[in-house]
């Protein structure tokens, strides 16, 4: 192009520096995890049993599950979506690896894949719903929560599998060199999920579906076939938290993880992450799974009752999001 | 409306004094004035960022200014809240009419004001006659009871422009309103906007057609880069005078000359149809050509394309003949593989993905190019990107900015840029100029030239004739989802008037 028309589209203006608009979420949870993590160091009830190596990989092994799920969570909130089903599939999953192990009399391997596949399923079904009708993914999983909160009732009558094999046992409350495995299979899974978010095109295209479904359609990629392997990944990693669960504990129970999808979305929306989507990262639902973390560990170990931590919690969440987002349109 | 007041002053309503307005320390208005009498159509004018939008912003009280004064009917005011400029009389009518689709007319215009009994219920009886009342003013059909998502854009437009009356208004700003209206809807508003000035009210006109300001307007401000550059009496100034004051300098044509022929046929559609929107089309696109399509709103130009493209259903049946060899689309995906490039009307919510980079957006159609072993190559994807930064020279920081941070031509370029990437050879543009201001729509014009130069084809869709004669070297007009007419340059200079009957459904001989 010739210099006259270069000048001539050159028309001074002005553009907003990206980093005024886009700056980094994650710095508040950071900033907020640092605090409290020096707080606890800090506060004479607590410093001593804070400040262990022991007590760290508690905390690191307690995240690990919520952290799991919080993981397959940012994808779900990424593309504007929402799982409420995580919950009841971590239930589902360690029913089913307790009956394929105690009832079925399968192998501890096999039984872990058949309870991750089982549970991967439910995601599945929930993308296969938010993929090809126009339930919106917070119906659809709710009513998948149900339904997987049925069937692991449905297994013992409501009653408990215990007694689960020592060596199944192991993969929650065993260790190597002082670190649990399960901070070792959360490490992967985080950087499992960094790496499709960051490094292929199906994190792409969960990023770009959370900002304009049209875009993406008419840039020629299957959405569909993206919904149902964002929801498909959640599924899988609340399977993983429930088979987990139930090693850690030696018995899984069909009440177990009820709750729990309120956890993995605070992890995501205290790390910076948008329900409306496009806009949530690894690193900041990480953050945030370790400040609630570190936040139940120093109230449990300042003799804090569990009912007031609830409370704790919940301001936690609503000061983190206020702090992102600040007061409303003044006026 | 009284004119009593006109005699306390110099027949202004409006003064504008020296307002200036930085964010940040960026200039968006500095020391800029607007003077509006009683009963004129002021327009407003200047390119996008040149500080018209802020400036009325600070009319209504969005936001506020720096320093400089507004003097209203005579009197000093300060407008530092939307209610303030509502006391005032002052109405700003925005491109989406701030209404709710889901409530009726007269819900919508007495919303926070409803006429109430004497037990302090709504009396909806009183407010509908109230509405009528209003709604005749400005000549409607249209009833206080019918839902506003049932109505048209234009309608919809003409309800908030009866709620501003119902409200007192003296003082109305109009922003782009007749960006979404068909030519017999912009002829229905422009009476409207005769009537308002017959009855003393003033109208702040903003737009980017200037065959419409010289339509309706009575005077003309200019503004550029957040600087006043002069105001004038409509009748003292021409289209030419008008476009170097927006950009400061000569534009010596609105269009490039057109420096390719077009070669052999690349695309051939026949009996292309969608039940109840596109009936039996037939056309052929040659290499290197630059097929315009004109039509009015709702003539299914779009909807044509995108079936074209495999972005809608379309009907059994239909030919598709690329370079001679039968094809089939049947999905957005299908039609990239083909090398169908599409660039759609909605820049903002279908063009580009306003969250991410402009390396990200550009690689968007053709992710698999970058991608090794399924892992993306984000050094490849920055090289590529640059090349295309600097060849369609599109205006940014660096490629890893956000595209909602570029000017509206920037973005553009950066959904061009995204369709070269898929190494289309047919492209097709609808309305590849809107909401553009004049020089980045020249760019846009030659980079279309220098992509038909290396043998690329273009289907370029625009509601602007001017644009549609000046570019193309063929033309089809589109009306009721029929073809009426086909216009070649080649054959016959291209003329505003034929091409308009066609449009209006009269068949071409």
């Amino acid at each position: 192009m010739s210099d006259d028309v270069r000048e001539m589209g050159g028309i001074r203006r002005l553009w907003l520096s990206p980093r005024v608009q886009f700056y980094k979420p994650e710095i508040f949870a950071t900033a907020a995890l640092v605090a409290l993590v020096l707080f606890l160091s800090l506060y004479p009830k607590t410093t001593e049993s804070f400040i262990n190596t022991g007590n760290f990989m508690n905390v690191t092994r307690q995240v690990s599950m919520n952290g799991i799920i919080a993981c397959g969570m940012t994808f779900a909130i990424l593309m504007g979506g929402i799982d409420l089903s995580v919950g009841s599939v971590v239930a589902v999953a360690g029913m089913i690896a307790g009956d394929c192990m105690m009832r079925v009399g399968l192998s501890v391997p096999v039984s872990i894949i058949i309870a991750i596949l089982g549970g991967s399923l439910f995601g599945v079904f929930n993308g296969v719903i938010a993929a090809y009708t126009n339930v919106p993914p917070f119906i659809a999983t709710l009513g998948s929560m149900s339904i997987a909160r049925g069937l692991a009732l449905l297994f013992r009558a409501g009653y408990a599998i215990s007694d689960l094999p020592e060596t199944f046992n192991i993969l929650g409350q065993g260790q190597i060199f002082a670190i649990p495995y399960a901070t070792i299979i959360l490490v992967v899974m985080i950087l499992f999920s960094w790496f499709l978010l960051h490094k292929t095109i199906f994190g792409r295209c969960v990023f770009a579906l959370g900002w304009s479904r049209e875009t993406l359609r008419l840039s020629g990629i299957n959405i569909k076939w993206v919904k149902v392997r964002i929801f498909t990944f959640v599924g899988f990693c609340s399977a993983l938290a429930g088979v987990l669960m139930a090693s850690r504990v030696g018995s899984a129970q069909p009440m177990v993880g009820a709750g729990w999808e309120m956890d993995a979305i605070a992890a995501v929306v205290i790390g910076g992450g948008n329900i409306a989507g496009g806009r949530a990262t690894m690193v900041g639902t990480i953050i945030g799974a370790f400040l609630l973390g570190f936040l139940s560990n120093g109230l449990n170990l300042m003799g804090v009752s569990p009912y007031l931590q609830n409370i704790f919690k919940g301001i936690v969440i609503l000061v983190a999001v206020f702090l992102r987002s600040g007061w409303s349109e003044k006026r | 409306m009284p004119m009593s007041d006109e005699t306390k002053n110099s027949g202004n309503i409006l003064e504008m004094k020296a307002i200036s307005k930085f964010f940040f320390g960026n200039r968006a208005l500095e020391n800029v004035h607007l003077e509006i009498k009683y009963g004129e159509v002021h327009a407003l004018i200047g390119e996008n960022g040149a500080g018209k939008s802020t400036l009325m912003k600070i009319l209504s009280g969005a936001y506020e200014k720096d320093s400089g004064e507004i003097i209203f009917e005579g009197n000093k005011v300060e407008i530092s809240t939307p209610q303030d400029s509502q006391k005032l009389g002052v109405s700003i009518i925005y491109q989406e009419f701030n209404l709710i689709r889901g409530m009726s007319v007269s819900e919508n215009m007495f919303l926070g004001r409803e006429p109430c009994n004497a037990l302090g219920l709504i009396d909806s009886r009183k407010r509908n006659s109230d509405t009528q009342i209003w709604l005749d003013k400005v000549s409607v059909k249209f009833k206080p009871t019918d839902l506003v998502q049932d109505l048209s854009s234009a309608q919809a437009q003409f309800v908030a422009i009866a709620s501003a009356l119902s409200k007192g208004a003296r003082l109305i700003v109009m922003d782009e309103p007749t960006a979404s209206l068909t030519n017999k809807e912009t002829e229905t508003l422009f009476k409207l906007i005769a009537d308002l000035k017959e009855q003393g009210i003033a109208i702040i006109f903003i737009s980017h057609h200037l065959d419409e300001i010289f339509e309706i307007c009575d005077s003309v401000t200019v503004l550029r880069d957040g600087l006043y550059v002069d105001t004038r009496p409509i009748a003292d100034i021409d289209k030419e005078t008008l476009i170097r004051m927006m950009v400061g300098r000569e534009l010596s044509k609105e269009f490039p000359p057109r420096l390719t022929t077009p070669g052999e046929s690349v695309l051939n559609v026949s009996g292309m149809s969608r039940r109840g929107v596109l009936k039996n089309i037939d056309f052929t696109l040659r290499k290197g050509e630059i097929l315009g399509i004109y039509g009015l709103v709702g003539s299914g130009r779009t909807e044509m394309v995108r079936a074209l493209y495999g972005a809608d259903r379309r009907d059994r049946g239909a030919g598709l003949l690329l370079y001679g060899k039968p094809i089939d689309i049947r999905s957005p995906r299908e039609g990239i593989s083909r090398g169908l490039g599409f660039l759609p009307e909605e820049r903002k919510q279908q063009g580009v993905i306003l969250g991410m980079s402009v390396a990200n957006n550009v690689t968007l159609a053709a992710m698999e190019k970058i991608t090794r072993h399924a892992v993306l190559n984000e050094k490849e994807e920055l090289e590529q990107t640059e090349k295309f930064v600097r060849s369609l020279n599109i205006k940014t920081p660096s490629v890893h900015t956000v595209v909602q941070t570029l000017s509206g031509g920037n973005q553009q370029k950066v959904v061009v840029a995204k369709c070269i990437f898929t190494d289309a050879s047919v492209l097709i543009f609808d309305e590849p100029t809107r909401g553009i201001d004049v020089g980045a729509k020249y760019e846009i014009y030659l980079l279309m030239n220098e992509l038909t130069q290396l043998g690329k084809s273009i289907i370029m869709i625009s509601s602007d004739l001017p644009e549609i004669i000046g570019m193309s070297d063929r033309v089809l007009v589109m009306w009721e989802g029929r073809l009426t007419g086909e216009f070649d340059k080649a054959k016959a200079p291209l003329e505003q008037e034929s091409i308009m009957k066609a449009a209006a459904g009269e068949v071409a001989a």
